[in-house]
This record gives structure tokens, sequence and C-alpha cells, in this order.
């Protein structure tokens, strides 16, 4: 009887975002498609900052990927996937980061291009930018998921798997922070 | 007058935090309206904020578009594959049914024909070949699990309009074919890779060279005319499995090559592989992960190893497979993305959970 349903099994009272998830987990890449265009200049946005511009495109892909496979245990009652997709992109990021620069150096050591000097490798050169990957990484997540993506404090803290006030902690912090390496920087 | 100091000051950043209740913003909104320093304080938080936002890198759409169109197409190499996280119910509508036939019709296409990776690379995978490719900067990367690939480079420096190599060896690589046991280079060449069961079984150089690095053994340069062979023999992989996450390269075995070949076209490189050339990484859209050490290998191996089973369709071997790679690397890198689908070939209970933890 399976073989005869034609539609793809989407709960009547759920999110855009859920639908979308729920239609990947029954194998409709459309929707997979559907989920990228919405949420993807953001998880890009997020995992340049994050990690670097170089590293956002791949960070960004095997975040869809394992959105292949973990869409049938998405929560189908989250009003929206985008907290879970940050949450995603913060681990790819964080499992992506020890593993880059080996490889970055491998690939140019076998094209027998010389290492690049200088700035590491997607390092913004402005003040603000500059001030801001020097930040804790901890404290600097905590800012840009608050400040730039617009998550409020108890959202960052389900995300992150952290106490609400762990993320008040580290926003204040990383205030602080930047505020003193933007003025020792002028 | 300029105000200098108000005991009230901390509540700017803990209203935008979210730290007040309702009231106690309200309050603090009001307060604002009197108090120069509260309000100073405040819009420097908007101020910083707003610049935050304004620094954040542009995405760049056509990046965006060529990275959607990767994604997709992993998901429906994953797919066709049968490793899509229900794969029986690919059936189930119309829409699904049919990228499920464009995605094997493309697998198919792609593996019959000869491959234009682009002007300079040709690859041509024999029937039933199990493989995939990236293009990348200045390198394209090839990872062949099973099967019989030929790949024919041609550098810039080539004659135009011929096939025929130039001096390989001072040229860059052109292209990186990963096999489960290492990975070739090419020297300006055109040579035909034979993988099964999970080892590279031979390398047959026509023109230019190769060169094979293998995990834990030293890397073998095969040049023009000569072809490099692996003996039958089980493989050490089985015979002395990695002791610990900290074991040594030897646990990582391989049979040693068979010269078949002029004297000189054949030779052992260096005496030992240098720790980045063992990493194993993107594969059907997986992030690289070189981590440069013996565990590096034998886990990128088993991982292949699994991936391989899985794509064959063989789940009972592959959740034996996956099992396997979970209980040797504890702290595997691809340990949540192997859990992820070995436990649905395990059981099926879907229930709603978070991402999963490292």
């Amino acid at each position: 009887m399976n073989g005869r349903r034609l539609s793809v099994v989407v709960p009547n009272r759920c999110s855009e975002d859920a639908a979308m998830m729920s239609r990947v987990a029954q194998g409709d890449l459309s929707a997979l498609g559907e989920l990228y265009d919405r949420h993807s200049p953001g998880l890009l946005r997020f995992a340049a900052r994050r990690s670097s511009e170089n590293d956002a495109e791949d960070i960004v892909h095997e975040v869809f990927l394992r959105v292949v496979r973990l869409a049938p245990k998405f929560d189908l009652g989250a009003a929206s996937a985008r907290p879970w997709l940050y949450a995603l992109t913060l681990r790819t990021a964080q499992e992506r980061r020890r593993s880059l620069r080996r490889w970055a150096a491998t690939l140019l050591r076998f094209s027998g291009q010389p290492l690049p000097a200088g700035a590491p490798v997607g390092e913004d050169n402005r003040d603000l930018g500059r001030a801001v990957s020097r930040l804790n990484p901890k404290k600097r997540e905590v800012l840009l998921l608050a400040e730039v993506e617009g998550f409020t404090s108890v959202e960052i803290a389900a995300l992150l798997d952290i106490p609400v006030g762990t993320v008040w902690t580290r926003l204040h912090h990383a205030r602080r922070a930047l505020r003193q390496l933007l003025e020792s920087a002028k | 007058m300029i105000v200098t100091n108000c005991p009230r000051s901390w509540e700017a950043e803990a209203s935008r935090d979210g730290r007040l209740s309702k009231g106690a913003r309200a309050s603090f909104e009001q307060h604002c309206a009197a108090c120069t320093l509260c309000r100073h304080t405040a819009d420097s938080l908007d101020a910083l904020a707003e610049e935050l936002r304004a620094a954040a890198p542009p995405v760049d759409e056509v990046a965006s578009r060529r990275l959607r169109q990767r994604v997709l197409r992993s998901a429906n190499e994953w797919a066709a594959a049968g490793v899509a996280p229900r794969p029986g119910r690919w059936k189930l509508g119309a829409a699904a049914a049919a990228a499920l036939a464009l995605g094997i019709l493309s697998n198919t296409l792609w593996q019959d024909r000869p491959a234009e990776l682009d002007a300079d690379l040709v690859a041509r995978a024999e029937p039933g070949a199990i493989w995939s490719r990236r293009p990348s900067k200045g390198m394209d990367e090839i990872t062949l699990l099973d099967g019989a690939l030929s790949v024919e480079v041609r550098h810039s420096s080539s004659p135009s309009g011929s096939s025929r190599m130039t001096p390989p060896l001072t040229l860059p690589p052109r292209v990186l074919v990963r096999v489960p046991d290492g990975q070739i280079l090419d020297r300006g060449t055109r040579f035909r890779v034979v993988v099964q069961r999970e080892r590279t079984q031979q390398i047959e150089v026509s023109e230019g060279a190769v060169l094979f690095q293998r995990f834990g053994l030293p890397d073998v340069q095969v040049e023009s005319g000569s072809t490099w062979r692996v003996q039958e023999e089980p493989a050490a992989a089985d015979a002395a499995p990695l002791q610990t996450a900290g074991g040594s390269a030897s646990a990582i075995g391989a049979p040693e090559p068979v010269m078949e070949a002029p004297g000189r076209a054949l030779r052992v490189v260096g005496p030992a592989p240098r720790p980045e050339a063992k990493s194993v990484g993107e594969h059907v859209g997986h992030l690289p992960d070189p981590t440069g050490d013996a565990v590096s290998g034998a886990e990128d191996a088993a991982y292949l190893q699994w991936i391989s089973l899985l794509r064959s369709g063989r789940r009972a071997a592959a959740r034996a497979a996956g099992l396997d790679y979970l209980r040797r690397f504890p702290n595997a890198f691809r340990r949540a993305e192997v859990q992820a689908v070995v436990a649905p070939l395990e059981s099926s209970p879907s229930t709603p959970q978070a991402p999963p933890q490292q």
C-alpha cells in the first residue's frame, strides 16, 4: 500500500520550516532546495564570521547534507528550523576548524605554491572585523548570534545548550573585550 | 548638565539582552528620556550592533547558487546510493521519485561516459565503478571507491590540441585521486587505477608518472609504461587493527608493491609518507578530515569502507562496519555522521531531538 501513496505527508499543524524538514525527511529534495534558499544567506554569513569566508561554503555544504540525514529527527513542533540550523553550523565549524589549516597547507604544498604569509586566511582586515576575530571564540559566537543574527538570549542558550545566564555573561564580556580591542587599535 | 554617573546605566545592556522584566524595561525607557548617560549607553550598544551587522561579509550570490547545486547533487548521490534517511520512502511522491530517477540517471551517465571535468582533464570510469569528483581551484579531486577509472591529464604546457604529455615532474599536480588506502597525484599523466575491496589493486601509467601516497607506507612513484600491482594478501587492517586512538602507523597495513615494469619505472619514494599525505577528505560531499597521523588514515579507510558498503546497498555489512568504526574511533570527526546513519539502520525510532553532539 505504501507504494500507492503519491504525495509527501506533511503534518497539518507545523511551521513552514517544519513542513520543509518533513518533506526532506521523506526524500523530497526540492524541499532541501527551498530550505537552502531560505536559510543559506544567514548561514553563509555566520559561517564566514565564525570561521572564515574560505570555509563558509564547505561548512554550509556539510550542514545541508547533515540536514538530509537528520531531518527525520527534527522536532516538527519547532517554530523555525533556524536555531537548529545555526546549531548544526556551529558544530560543523568547530569540527572543521581543527582540520582546515593542515588541509590547506597540504593542498598548497601539493600544488607547489608557497603558504600565504601575513593575516590568517579569511581574517578581516578592517578594525572591527579584526577585533571580532580576536575575541574568544565562545564570546564571539554569542555576540554574533545576538547582535548580527538577531537571536534572543534564550534562543542562544537553547542553541548552544548553555544556561541563559552564561549567555548574558559572555555577551557582556564580549562587548567589553571588543571595546577594549577597538580602543587599543586606535 | 552632563551626567557622568548613573546607577541605572547597567540596565541599558540588561534591557538589550532581555534580562529585564517588561515593567523594568518600560521603567528604564522612561528613565532614558531624562538621563543622557543611559541614553548614550543604549545608543552606543545599538551602534555597535549596527556596525557588526554592517561589517558582515556580503554573500556571494554566484557562489551561493553554485553551492546550492553542490548540496543538491551530493544529496542526490546519497539518495541514489540508498543512504538517504529513509530510502524506502523515496517512492512516496512524484517529485521525490523524479528526483531519485534524475539522481540515478545522472549517476549512471556520469559513470559511463568520459567525463570532461574540464578542458585538460578527462576521467573515464569503467562500468560499475563507484566514484565522485569535486573540481576545485587548481586541482580536481576524484574519489574512487571501487572499480576502474582512467584519467588523462593534459597540462597547459602541453602542445595545443595534443594529448601528449609534457615532461611531467616539474609540473604541479592537476588531479588528486583519492582511493581507500591512499591518494594518487598526477605528474602530467595518462593512467588507470583499479580499486577493489577497499584497496588499490593496480595503477597502470601510460604516459607521465603518478605518485601513490599510501597510508602508513612509503610513497610509490609509478612512471610511464609501468604498472604497480598490489600483492594478494589479507588486508593488514584486518590482521592488525588499531589499538587506540593514539596507535601507530604500522597498524594500517598494506601489501608491498610488486614491480612489473621497466626497471626504472617504479620506485619507492622516501622513508615514510608525509603526515599530510594520508588524509582522505571530501567524498560525496563530506568535509575533508586530515588529521595528519596514522589514526587519521585508519579512520579514513574505515570510513570509506563504510561508505562503500552503504553505497553498494549492503546494509547489514554497512551497519557492522559502522559499529566497528564507532568502536574503534571514539573521538572521530565523522562519528556523529556515522551514528546518524547507523542508528536508523539498526532500528528506526524517529524521535525529535537536537542536532548531534560530538
